[in-house]
């Protein structure tokens, strides 16, 4: 987890914003010790003469045996980079070119103006300004071709060890027997992964598990580089080197080497370590040292080189920038239950199970009779609206389905339009599809009833708006015929869509009179219509086939012969049965589960 | 100006409509003017939509990319139809079958595969969401409304079964009506919102 | 009081202003942690760690922002899947595929196609911005689903989202997305719709959640402030509900 710098709240380490509040989150790949100069310049602004002094310090610190509590961490960094210009005298301010002046004054002004060369050349001119220029340089330099030379030589014995096999001492490569030296307690879990060869890994897995191991060999012989030129250039040097391919060995990731198991107890320090302690801090990267103190360090006293400073951080960071890489264009993971090879298989099944039982039932099994019974209470309540209608009155049909609702929807709405029309009922076809142009001819057709003209309302529910509020002020939005909607005894809606519904019970409902809107609807909408004719928004609904047939018998209509009862009937017996067997297949899975459990426990 | 003047128009727009619904003997004819001119943008943007859908499948015919062949069905289609209703009108009842006869069937097998695949959905809802007091809910009364839609326990004709049915098609007004209000709750702040130029989701 | 205001437009004025005041102070309240502490849909969560992971493996992400039957102005659920495409599209701008979106109505395409191209402008890179970002799927529900499948079943998709107003035939492209193996983060207002998508794999916006998408994304504080003032709203629903039902038992409400 990694630590938002503006809540202080945990976040993942892939999050590229925070989670809590919401700010963004730079600071992925940084190194611990980058991070605690966040809002410094790129490269570590520490002049030469500083280092030098640090590490004079250090030196007679040593001599001593008894080392000064020499303040560590970010602070003392920032506090001798404050020092730097301070220490210039008034004297060497005056020797200074005008512009150098002006150029000093606004970088001390304005941190963020100060560029990156005027920093450098601030740092140098600082150093330049110091008693012993010469001797100062001297040692730099003799310190810089000390690290050098030692980077050389790990270079030089990795491809020695490289180019004997990669094996020495039992087969054992050079790099692991310094990973081994530094972290002796993953060594155990390690050799133990090590010593099952009997199962033959697969080739990916394998190429996955070396880039973390390459990155990490990488880092090791780069940890110098780390020291000489700051935390930035290691992030660009953590791609796996081209000699480190040639290991062969297993791979250790940093969770596999234990890099995040505690160390143990009081641990020692090792001989080189207050050499280089110094420099790391003076470079920012104080924390990352006591970081090591407590997570990195060997439980024994054995030596430990500058370049195997493996740092956790740095670590994982690689490792995740590397799985990234790894997993580039390949597919992502099923969405929650694995995906199995052979599916479809029981696809196939159950479809052409449900088919055949539909066709056999729609070929022998004969028809039902009228029914009978008493619809739900809604469907009550319209057909008591339908039969209170006289003579003369005016209902408008708006028709709002979708061609493949029509059957369902023919059955249910035709009966009912036939026996409108036989009472005297004046009839007007409205839609605010354009499918609905051509299912209404359709729809007539199954009703039985004279055809008409079927108008168009545009917009939508603006369209509706538009009709239930200005429909006397002949605006031009409206087609040609329809009246006011109050002038409409019932505005019978044919739905099978929540969507549509909405619109004329929101947009035209509070302007119209109680009563005034019926639905027939498919059967999906039922629980959605129960709310408003409860709240008395509607007169009355009926959804579905089954309501169709009886509230068609109690008009004295006939059922359309357009969907089969019958067959409807079977494919819900059919959903149920298949049902059923998910619930006990789900059962029998869980039991199988719980038995396969219990003797291993 | 670039991005306030679009906001500003919404606003005012809102305001407007919103003011007109509460004064409307008195703002009536200016509703109609600016119900009329959001009717047309949309049917602006639904041809320029259209014009956007069609320019690409041509780009594919043109690349030959693959599956041009279906840019060239889904054109031809297109074109047959607009020519078809601007020669014939659409009140002509044999363009009117013509377009039946395609759309008719290829909507309602759609709506068949849906069925076949709700099938199979069925059998694998407990599999893949596991037991929790929300699928067994959601299975128990799939159960019970799939057996009472069948309609075979009504034409029992026994009184106390039918007003249990009764009460139990009432069951989904509570869960419904607490959606519902949820709904138009969020509606009613989104429009609040947009009211206010706060919502800008199609705005930068 | 205005000549002709019936007890339920009262009613209704007085729910807009209890709206109004609850958005106002919580837009004041959490100005500063506009997103602290706030209710947030998993599945909405899930969108977002699969835009992160589309980007990262090079895929695709697909938005399906629904169908309007009547091609009017869209509705607030309408909108529901722009702040989503708005995310999408501009952690999407420099992928090697970028987010593709589809919608069934003409203004809602036009509206993704405003948002697409803004934020191609915004990254400065308008040359990259292709017209087939943001798609007409057909102009009616079906003619929509017909377009969405062989988007749903492109080989290089990292996520399907099906945010907006849709029929519960959509049941037909999560369960392609179920069979291809990719996470399909679904939300809609229509109650049917929710029950069926219950029984696929899809990861569910229940509700209103999926109206508060910019809220859950952290993309719109308005959004956030507008989900808090929600739940007040709800819990004073519940309460009037329960104060009703009680009034109507002791007989004191006609």
């Amino acid at each position: 987890m990694i630590q938002c710098p503006h809540c202080g709240k945990d976040n993942l380490p892939q999050a590229t914003r925070c989670v809590h509040c919401g700010k963004d989150l730079d600071n992925l790949f940084k190194i611990e010790g980058a991070e605690a100069d966040a809002g410094l310049p790129e490269e570590p602004e520490i002049s030469v003469s500083d280092l030098l002094r640090t590490f004079r310090q250090e030196e007679d610190s040593q001599a001593e045996e008894h080392r000064p509590a020499v303040s560590s961490g970010p602070s003392a960094v920032f506090a001798s980079r404050e020092d730097t210009p301070r220490a210039e005298t008034p004297q060497e301010e005056e020797q200074a070119p005008e512009w150098l002046i002006r150029i000093r004054k606004r970088a001390m002004q304005e941190e963020d103006a100060a560029g990156e060369l005027s920093r450098k050349f601030n740092s140098l001119e600082a150093s330049r300004s110091q008693e012993h220029q010469g001797r100062v340089d001297e040692e730099f330099a003799n310190w810089i071709a000390r690290i050098r030379e030692n980077a050389r030589r790990e270079n030089l014995q990795a491809a020695k060890s490289a180019q004997a096999g990669s094996e020495s001492e039992g087969g054992v490569p050079e790099w692991l027997r310094r990973v081994r030296e530094l972290q002796p307690e993953g060594l155990e879990e390690n050799q133990a992964v090590q010593e099952e060869p009997e199962e033959p890994r697969a080739e990916e897995p394998e190429q996955e598990k070396e880039l973390p191991a390459k990155a990490e060999q990488a880092q090791a012989q780069e940890a110098e580089s780390v020291v000489e030129s700051g935390p930035e250039e290691a992030i660009e040097t953590a791609e796996p080197a081209p000699d480190a391919e040639g290991a062969g060995e297993p791979p250790l990731s940093g969770h596999e080497t234990g890099a995040e198991t505690p160390p143990a107890e009081e641990p020692t320090e090792s001989p080189k370590t207050p050499e280089i302690k110094p420099v790391i801090e003076e470079l920012g990267l104080a924390s990352e040292v006591s970081a090591l103190d407590l997570e990195e360090r060997p439980a024994s006293s054995e030596t430990l080189s500058a370049d195997l400073l493996l740092l956790r951080k740095q670590k994982e960071s690689a490792q995740i920038l590397m799985n990234l890489i790894g997993e580039e264009g390949k597919g992502l993971p099923p969405a929650k239950t694995p995906r199995e090879g052979s599916r479809g298989w029981y696809r196939f099944i159950l479809g052409a199970f449900l088919l055949l039982v539909l066709i056999a039932v729609i070929v022998f099994v004969p028809q039902a009779r009228p029914a009978t019974y008493e619809n739900p209470t809604p469907a009550v309540a319209l057909k008591d609206a339908l039969n209170a209608l006289k003579n003369g009155d005016k209902v408008l049909v708006v028709q709002e389905y979708q061609a493949a609702a029509s059957a369902e929807m023919e059955q249910v709405s035709a009966p009912v339009l036939r026996a409108l029309e036989e009472r005297g009922i004046a009839l007007q076809f409205l839609t605010t599809h354009p499918n609905g142009l051509w299912l209404s001819a359709n729809l007539m057709n199954a009703a039985e009833i004279p055809a008409r003209e079927t108008a168009y309302l545009a917009g939508g529910r603006l369209g509706v708006l538009t009709a239930a509020l200005l429909a006397d002020e002949s605006s031009a939005m409206l087609p040609e015929g329809l009246e006011s909607l109050e002038n409409y005894q019932l505005i019978l809606l044919l739905e099978d869509s929540q969507a549509d519904i909405q619109n004329w019970i929101e947009q035209a409902g509070p302007w119209l009179g109680a009563g005034k809107l019926g639905v027939l609807a498919s059967s999906q909408n039922a629980a959605l219509l129960l709310p408003y004719y409860d709240a008395g928004q509607l007169a009355g609904y009926t959804a579905g086939a089954l309501e169709g047939r009886v509230l068609a018998a109690a008009l004295g209509q006939t059922a359309s012969t357009g969907m089969p009862l019958r067959a409807y009937q079977a494919g819900l017996l059919v959903m149920i049965a298949v049902l059923l067997l998910g619930i006990i297949i789900k059962a029998e899975a869980d039991s199988n589960a719980r038995h396969q459990k219990e003797p291993e426990g | 100006m670039k991005k306030t003047l679009p906001i500003l128009v919404a606003v005012l727009t809102a305001v407007f409509i919103l003011a007109a619904l509460i004064l409307r003997p008195q703002l009536n004819g200016w509703l109609d003017v600016v119900l009329n001119w959001a009717v047309v943008t949309a049917s602006a943007a639904l041809l320029v939509a259209v014009a956007t859908l069609l320019l690409t499948h041509l780009r594919a015919i043109l690349r030959g990319q693959r599956g041009f062949i279906y840019s060239i069905i889904l054109i031809s289609a297109f074109l047959v139809s607009f020519i078809g209703a601007l020669v014939l009108g659409l009140e002509n009842s044999a363009y009117l079958r013509w377009v039946a006869a395609v759309q008719l069937p290829l909507e309602t097998s759609l709506l068949g595969l849906a069925a076949l695949v709700m099938t199979g959905a069925a059998l694998q809802i407990f599999r893949s969401r596991g037991w929790s007091l929300l699928t067994i809910s959601f299975g128990i009364s799939a159960l019970v409304f799939l057996v009472i839609s069948l309609g075979l326990l009504q034409a029992l004709n026994i009184p106390l079964l039918s007003t249990v049915i009764a009460y139990l098609q009432r069951l989904p007004l509570i869960g419904a009506r607490g959606l519902l209000i949820g709904i138009g709750i969020g509606a009613l702040l989104t429009g609040l919102r947009v009211l206010f130029g706060l919502e800008r989701s199609w705005g930068e | 009081m205005i000549e002709g205001m019936s007890n339920v437009d009262l009613l209704s004025l007085a729910i807009v202003l209890l709206a109004l005041l609850s958005l106002g102070l919580n837009l004041l309240i959490h100005r500063k942690y506009p997103y602290r502490c706030l209710r947030k849909n998993d599945a909405l969560l899930d969108a977002e760690k699969l835009m992160h992971a589309a980007a990262e493996k090079g895929l695709r992400l697909t938005i399906g922002l629904g169908a309007n039957p009547n091609n009017s102005v869209p509705a607030p659920a309408s909108l529901a899947g722009l702040p989503v495409l708005r995310l999408m599209t501009m952690r999407s701008v420099f992928n090697d595929r970028p987010a593709q979106a589809l919608s069934g109505d003409g203004a809602l395409a036009s509206l993704s196609q405003l948002i697409v191209r803004g934020k191609y402008q915004n990254a400065l890179a308008t040359e990259l911005f292709k017209p087939d970002f943001g798609l007409l799927a057909g102009a009616a529900p079906y003619a929509y689903l017909a377009g969405l499948l062989p988007e749903v079943n492109y080989r290089a998709n990292a996520g399907v989202f099906l945010i907006g107003r849709h029929r519960p035939e959509t049941l037909l492209a999560a369960n392609l997305a179920d069979q291809k193996g990719i996470p399909l983060v679904a939300g809609s207002d229509e109650l049917s719709t929710q029950a069926v998508l219950f029984a696929t794999n899809a990861r569910l916006c229940l509700g209103e959640d999926a109206l508060y998408a910019g809220a859950a994304l952290e993309t719109d504080a308005s959004a956030a402030a507008a989900l808090r003032a929600q739940d007040w709203l709800r819990v004073l629903a519940a309460l009037g509900l329960l104060a009703g039902a009680v009034l109507k038992l002791l007989g004191a409400w006609p």
